[in-house]
């Protein structure tokens, strides 16, 4: 079910009423885990059924922890090989079953099974990263583990944030499932203006870009240029998308009486790259932070073999962002797009610029946002790309202009970038220097217009639930 | 709850003035019935192609048409006068248009029309009508045409849509205001270099439309819009039947003595869903033509059509073109003599 079809408002109506007409927190519990099995399963009941499959385990691992503290490693062990064995399963089949099919049918053996292409269900690379969390936590005895499987498998399922977060901690969403709700008119007060800002985004902006960005990373060789200003749009395009998505999933979750995490903090205002991922996917950034980089950095601290300082400066960030490369897909360029970062945030920290830096000079400050901004710009373009055969192509072959139809093609993206862009500028603006005005209901006003005229029947999915 | 109060009241305001100002710029008068106008002018290409060229079978179908089969090679392998009507990105809804206002029209009408169609299309009437489509749509389309609106928009709108689509000049002309909103942006950085609206266009299609396009983005592209005729909703024929164009296709070629032949063409799509619903579904239609006197010929699962014979997952290559018009030729001999001797 998607965030932009008529079929979740009803949906959402539905339960909304319902949730807040029976009594008890129990009660309101179940009612959300039905719906957020409902919502997940709806174009397939075979997702719910995984979900609820893979649910079941972690539960009691967690629980096994507390029963038998001895075992904890193995029973960690056990979560870890289920959930990313599940995880990998899904996400890298597709990307090595042709070539194995290939291998086998090289040796005489045909396998035609491998050819099958698998779907990846959507949401299971954020679902499984909560689970993951969870028994973490628990195995390390930050976390005391529920009691109440209704209450864990609520925390896995919550339905504004299954399909693609936020990755929210048990420690943040938990307790909010374990206590009491009771309606207050500020969940509404606050829900409205996330949910019409999330569907401004996508609805105007993102689905509007998206026609540009798709048309020109479809071209088998377009310029240098054609593929920079593409590159530029879909910068646009994936923070309206996914802004936007979380947007409506903070503002559904509101209206439930939670209140979940924000994970974007004016990302493309960043200075360096670390400062980059501290703005930008917020809950992943500070996933990885936690379970790999954090625990990577005290392995090498604690090793036997001293290594030089600034190659355990390279080695971390980059072993992170690889990561953070593989679980965006099974794709070279995932894997490209994070060691770009990992070796862009290795060589700031070598140049002891650090993720809190801010120059004090002006002209400084407009270089170094300048600088970090076409970063984050080829960045998109290496995600963006089809392969990283048409990247090499284009960055190593191509000229910088084919024709002067190029010059125009690529002015034409760049008035849609700015176009589709003053929109956030000026809600910036507004959130900066104008609190109490007539401002801002009648940007809101003018939002529900526009989001009238632009709505499509057929609205893409958010590109994170290909994640 | 202040802001919540004022941003309704700015709501409101902006509704009254748009359906003041919408009403009167396109001329359209509120409430009014739902779904889109189409002028009255119905182009008459085919109506001379075949009156000039008085052929005795016509052929229908979109681009997989143009690149599937070879009309003079046809002719002369089935020494029937054969000519292709073939309308890349068309679907149901055209060719109904097609037979209605130009090809039972015209003054020659040929004995026989063959439309070449894949899997779920004829049934899938809201396939192809939007956008760019609409525009082709309406060349061929008068102003009052009852089973097209039916079938291609409405019986496809909610009644949420419908109601919006009649009552709020805001909704109901939003496809123009977006049009329009979407060609002041493009155009205005270029210009200012002195680049006017002929100019951006053909630069556009000059780099998307002639350029090579990436095989893999491609095939995706064309994945996703296929993946339309393939929904559960699609694939079940005993529902959609009754809500497309076939039946009124059907009855036009009766009623002009024209022999309506069905020709299921095979892609590479085909074989990437689910084969026991697609099975399902040609089975009922096959059942379906059957009662109707219409001939069917299947080459959706023909395994002499090879994957090397396909230049994408649509269409066919020359020495695949070449091998179909010989495989539709043959059988075609075989249906209509069979046909005669009934």
């Amino acid at each position: 079910m998607s965030f932009t079809s008529l079929t979740f408002w009803v949906f959402l109506a539905i339960v909304f009423a319902a949730y807040w007409m029976i009594p008890g927190r129990q009660c309101k519990n179940i009612l959300l885990l039905i719906a957020g099995y409902i919502f997940y399963g709806w174009v397939s009941p075979w997702l719910a059924f995984m979900l609820g499959l893979s649910t079941l385990p972690d539960f009691f691992l967690a629980k096994g922890m507390r029963a038998q503290p001895s075992r904890t490693r193995l029973l960690l062990g056990l979560s870890l090989l289920l959930n990313v064995g599940l995880l990998a399963f899904f996400k890298y089949y597709n990307f090595f079953s042709a070539d194995l099919a290939e291998l086998l049918a090289n040796l005489g053996i045909k396998n035609d099974f491998l050819l099958t292409r698998l779907l990846l269900p959507a949401g299971l690379s954020f679902y499984t990263l909560k689970k993951l969390g969870y028994i973490i936590d628990v195995s390390r005895g930050a976390l005391e583990p529920t009691d109440t499987l209704a209450d864990f498998a609520l925390y896995v399922s919550f339905f504004p944030q299954i399909v693609a977060g936020p990755i929210d901690r048990p420690q943040k969403l938990l307790p909010q499932i374990e206590s009491g709700r009771t309606w207050k008119a500020e969940f509404f007060y606050n829900a409205w203006p996330m949910i019409l800002m999330g569907l401004f985004k996508k609805v105007v902006i993102a689905d509007s870009i998206k026609v540009i960005v798709d048309q020109i990373f479809s071209l088998g060789s377009p310029s240098l240029f054609l593929f920079l200003m593409g590159a530029l749009a879909f910068t646009l395009q994936i923070l309206a998308d996914f802004s936007g998505y979380t947007d409506i999933a903070r503002g559904t979750a509101q209206l439930f009486g939670f209140e979940i995490s924000e994970n974007f903090n004016l990302p493309y205002l960043s200075l360096t790259p670390t400062d980059f991922w501290n703005r930008w996917h917020i809950t992943l950034s500070t996933w990885l932070r936690d379970y790999i980089f954090f625990p990577l950095r005290r392995a090498l601290m604690r090793s036997r073999v001293r290594l030089p300082h600034w190659l355990v400066l390279s080695i971390l960030p980059i072993v992170t962002m690889f990561v953070s490369g593989l679980w965006h897909g099974a794709g070279w360029t995932f894997v490209i797009w994070g060691l770009y970062y990992g070796v862009l945030i290795s060589i700031y920290q070598l140049m002891v610029i650090r993720g809190d830096w801010k120059p004090k000079s002006p002209v400084l400050l407009g270089l170094a946002w300048l600088v970090m901004f076409s970063f984050i710009v080829f960045g998109w373009g290496i995600f963006r790309s089809p392969s990283l055969a048409w990247l090499g192509n284009i960055l190593f072959d191509m000229p910088f202009i084919k024709a002067q139809s190029d010059l125009i093609v690529g002015l034409i993206t760049l008035s849609m970038v700015i176009a589709y862009s003053a929109p956030l500028f000026i809600k910036l603006a507004l959130d900066r220097f104008s609190k109490e005005s007539w401002f801002h209901p009648a940007y809101y006003a003018l939002a529900t217009t526009l989001i009238i005229v632009f709505l499509s029947s057929s609205s893409p999915d958010f590109i994170y639930f290909q994640f | 709850m202040r802001s919540i109060l004022r941003c309704l009241l700015l709501f409101s305001v902006l509704i009254a003035v748009t359906w003041v100002k919408i009403s009167h710029s396109y001329d359209l008068e509120f409430p009014r019935a739902p779904g889109p106008t189409f002028d009255n002018q119905v182009r008459k290409l085919y109506i001379s192609k075949l009156e000039n060229d008085e052929p005795d079978m016509v052929m229908l179908g979109d681009s997989t048409l143009l690149d599937g089969v070879d009309p003079d090679r046809l002719s002369e392998l089935t020494g029937i006068k054969v000519s292709s009507f073939d309308a890349p990105g068309s679907a149901s809804a055209f060719w109904y248009l097609v037979l209605k206002n130009n090809i039972v029209e015209a003054e020659h009408k040929p004995k026989y029309v063959l439309i070449l169609f894949r899997d779920t299309i004829l049934t899938a009437p809201g396939y192809r009508v939007h956008g760019s489509y609409f525009v082709q749509l309406d060349e061929f389309a008068r102003r009052n045409e009852p089973v097209l609106l039916e079938q291609a928009y409405l019986n496809l709108m909610n009644p949420l849509e419908k109601f919006a689509e009649g009552t709020f000049p805001l909704y109901a002309a939003r496809v123009q205001i977006r049009r329009e909103t979407d060609a002041m942006i493009r155009y205005s950085l270029t210009s200012w270099l002195g680049c006017n609206k002929e100019c951006n266009d053909n630069s556009m299609y000059e780099v998307f439309t002639s350029a090579d396009l990436e095989p893999g983005q491609l095939q995706s592209a064309i994945a996703a819009a296929e993946g339309y005729l393939y929904t559960d909703r699609q694939l079940d024929f005993e529902r959609q039947i009754d809500n497309s164009f076939l039946p009124e296709m059907i009855h036009l070629t009766q009623e002009n003595n024209i022999q309506l032949v069905l020709v299921r063409l095979k892609t590479l799509i085909t074989g990437e869903q689910d084969p026991q619903a697609i099975e399902r579904y040609v089975g009922d239609l096959s059942e379906y033509l059957a009662e109707q006197n219409v001939v069917f010929l299947d080459f959706g699962t023909d395994p002499r059509l090879i994957n090397e014979y396909y230049a994408d997952a649509l269409h066919l290559t020359r020495e695949g073109e070449a091998l179909f018009t010989e495989m539709l030729a043959e059988s075609l001999k075989v249906a209509l003599k069979k046909e005669a001797g009934k």
